[in-house]
């Protein structure tokens, strides 16, 4: 569905995207990962065709962004990060606007409208002026707007920013659908955590570099690897067996990965062992670690 | 064909607030109170009369240049605000995204703005026909005076979307609108200067000689009318040509900040000028709009998301 080849972005001296590469398949859904001014924004706006890049290429469904921006239109529905809305407008005109801007008949255009709103449960607010809407109502109105020519990609730039808890897991419930009707959905977030329970696949950037790219369980594999293994022994143990245990461990020194031989030298050296785990990764730490060179 | 969703909802929405309502009321009682004033003195004073007739006109006249400084006063910031706005209010992307393209954006904007200058205008028609009750003026006369002021309001307005898509701010956009009508005013006049010493050659010319030489002889052209750029090129000086071709009036006026044009006035195609001034305001109000689409995209390889 979506291609991205070295894919950057230079403003002057300051490069917001650098060598961006990634690919995403039909029907998943791909968190965008990463700190304030990491190059998230620049790489949907980019997608959006709102943003030329310097250098590298993007294609959606084989369209190249940069060449066949019309055709891209077509096949991306993008929710930017910050938007507003216009005041003297109801919800149902709100989504009608957008509607005849993509050219649908009125017959069409009154049958869509009642299915988003449907969809984004906001159907007895049709008749309300937009701007009254709260916050959480708004996003979820911008995304129905997203969704009004059956893109095949869903571009949400931070969709849940600012939202209440109860918002969020509406958005999330919403986004799950979306996910079921088969559309590819390209998500950013800088809560890691957020994006982890509902994505397939992550991209985490840092400072407009790839950190890492791939699915939630190969980060928690990569990370569990570098995580420190906890070992307890019992009780009663003493002095010697806590030193008898340190000199087995010395022959795994920056071991990545659970090792059954770890453990079984242990237990075949006497050391009593209690407990031999490593802990649940924990993914606000595996952020702040990834791009812990953030300034 | 399809009515321009912009365009459609822009007026709706225009239409739905209580500024609109405000602005058509207090526009059309200031036009209503000035024409009363006016035909105070015409109407009431006396029976009607030639004498009558004449000041009707010159009711016409006058009307016509305090709706065309009214209407200078309030376009301009019409349409200030319309592509900024959209920045501002951060919806410019949500529409940049749709199959809707720039130029439909700005046309969009465009229209729905000058139709509410016409309903502007068009709200003073009673007033203004109040000059039609002596019989000095037609209605195609009065009309082609409305047309005058809906087609300079075009250009104003126009003037007015440039400098919205070129500014991010529409506070910003308002005063550089007010400054840019402004010196189109001031830059517009600059051929006066050529056309004063233009008309002096031809008057000189045409009496300097012991044979009166016939002005068709000294101008030029079947007609033997001279045109002058000033008056083409000037919103104001071409709205004083239509006035002075549909009344005949201003001759002293006019004979007071030139004697040539005093003497020439004969001779000068007013009524050519004031279409030319239209065609010109015409045609320039629809580059700038196609220059101001131009802008509405303007950071897609440039500057800082």
């Amino acid at each position: 569905m979506l291609d991205i080849k070295e894919l950057t972005k230079v403003y002057g001296h300051f490069t917001a995207l650098n060598k961006l590469s990634l690919h995403i398949g039909d029907g998943e859904l791909h968190g965008f990962v990463g700190p304030n001014g990491a190059g998230k924004t620049t790489t949907m706006r980019i997608l959006a065709t709102l943003l030329q890049p310097t250098a590298g290429t993007a294609a959606i469904d084989g369209a190249d962004v940069v060449k066949e921006p019309k055709k891209v239109r077509q096949l991306v529905g993008y929710m930017p990060d910050f938007f507003g809305v216009y005041d003297h407008l109801k919800s149902w005109e709100y989504l009608d606007f957008y509607a005849r801007c993509y050219g649908f008949s009125h017959a069409q255009r009154m049958r869509m409208i009642d299915q988003l709103l449907e969809l984004v449960n906001l159907q007895d607010k049709r008749e309300v002026y937009v701007d009254s809407l709260s916050r959480g109502m708004k996003q979820r109105l911008c995304l129905a707007h997203a969704l009004i020519h059956d893109p095949k990609l869903l571009i949400l730039d931070e969709p849940a920013s600012g939202m209440d808890p109860r918002a969020r897991a509406e958005m999330k419930g919403i986004l799950r659908t979306l996910k079921d009707m088969g559309k590819t959905v390209l998500i950013s977030s800088h809560i890691l955590p957020e994006l982890s329970e509902m994505c397939d696949s992550l991209t985490i950037l840092d400072h407009g570099s790839l950190v890492f790219s791939g699915t939630v369980e190969a980060l928690s594999r990569k990370m569990r690897g570098q995580a420190a293994v906890e070992i307890r022994l019992l009780p009663q143990s003493d002095d010697s067996m806590l030193q008898s245990a340190a000199e087995q461990l010395k022959q795994f020194p920056g071991v990545t990965g659970i090792t059954r031989g770890m453990l079984a030298l242990l237990l075949r050296a006497g050391v009593p062992v209690m407990d031999f785990h490593r802990p649940p990764i924990n993914l606000e730490k595996v952020f702040m670690e990834v791009t812990r060179n953030d300034g | 064909m399809t009515v321009n969703p912009i365009l459609a909802f822009s007026a709706r929405r225009r239409m739905r607030s209580a500024r609109t309502a405000w602005l058509l009321t207090l526009y059309a009682l200031a036009v209503l109170l000035f024409g009363l004033g006016v035909s105070f003195h015409s109407f009431l004073g006396d029976t009607l009369s030639i004498y009558t007739m004449g000041d009707a006109q010159e009711g016409y006249v006058v009307m016509m240049i305090f709706q065309f400084f009214l209407l200078i006063l309030v376009t301009p910031a019409m349409t200030a605000g319309s592509i900024s706005g959209e920045r501002e209010r951060q919806t410019l992307d949500l529409l940049l995204v749709t199959h809707t393209g720039s130029l439909r954006i700005v046309l969009g904007k465009l229209l729905e703005s000058l139709g509410l200058m016409v309903l502007l205008v068009a709200a003073t028609l009673p007033v203004m026909c109040l000059v039609l009750i002596t019989g000095s003026m037609t209605l195609s006369q009065v009309l082609v005076g409305l047309l005058f002021l809906a087609v300079t309001a075009f250009a104003m307005l126009s003037v007015g979307i440039l400098c919205s898509s070129l500014m991010r701010r529409t506070v910003a956009a308002t005063v550089v609108s007010y400054l840019a009508v402004f010196a189109i005013g001031l830059i517009t006049l600059l051929p006066l200067i050529q056309d004063i010493s233009q008309a002096g050659q031809a008057y000189e010319r045409m009496y300097s000689g012991r044979v009166y030489t016939a002005p068709s002889a000294v101008i030029g052209g079947e007609a033997g009318k001279l045109r002058l750029a000033s008056f083409v090129f000037n919103p104001f000086l071409g709205l004083v040509s239509l006035l002075i071709s549909q009344t005949g009036l201003l001759r002293g006026t006019l004979g007071s900040y030139s004697y040539t044009f005093y003497e020439l006035f004969d001779y000068l195609d007013f009524t050519g000028m004031a279409w030319g001034c239209m065609s010109f305001m015409a045609v320039a109000g629809l580059i700038l709009n196609l220059l101001a689409a131009c802008f509405v995209r303007p950071r897609r390889r440039g500057s800082k998301a």
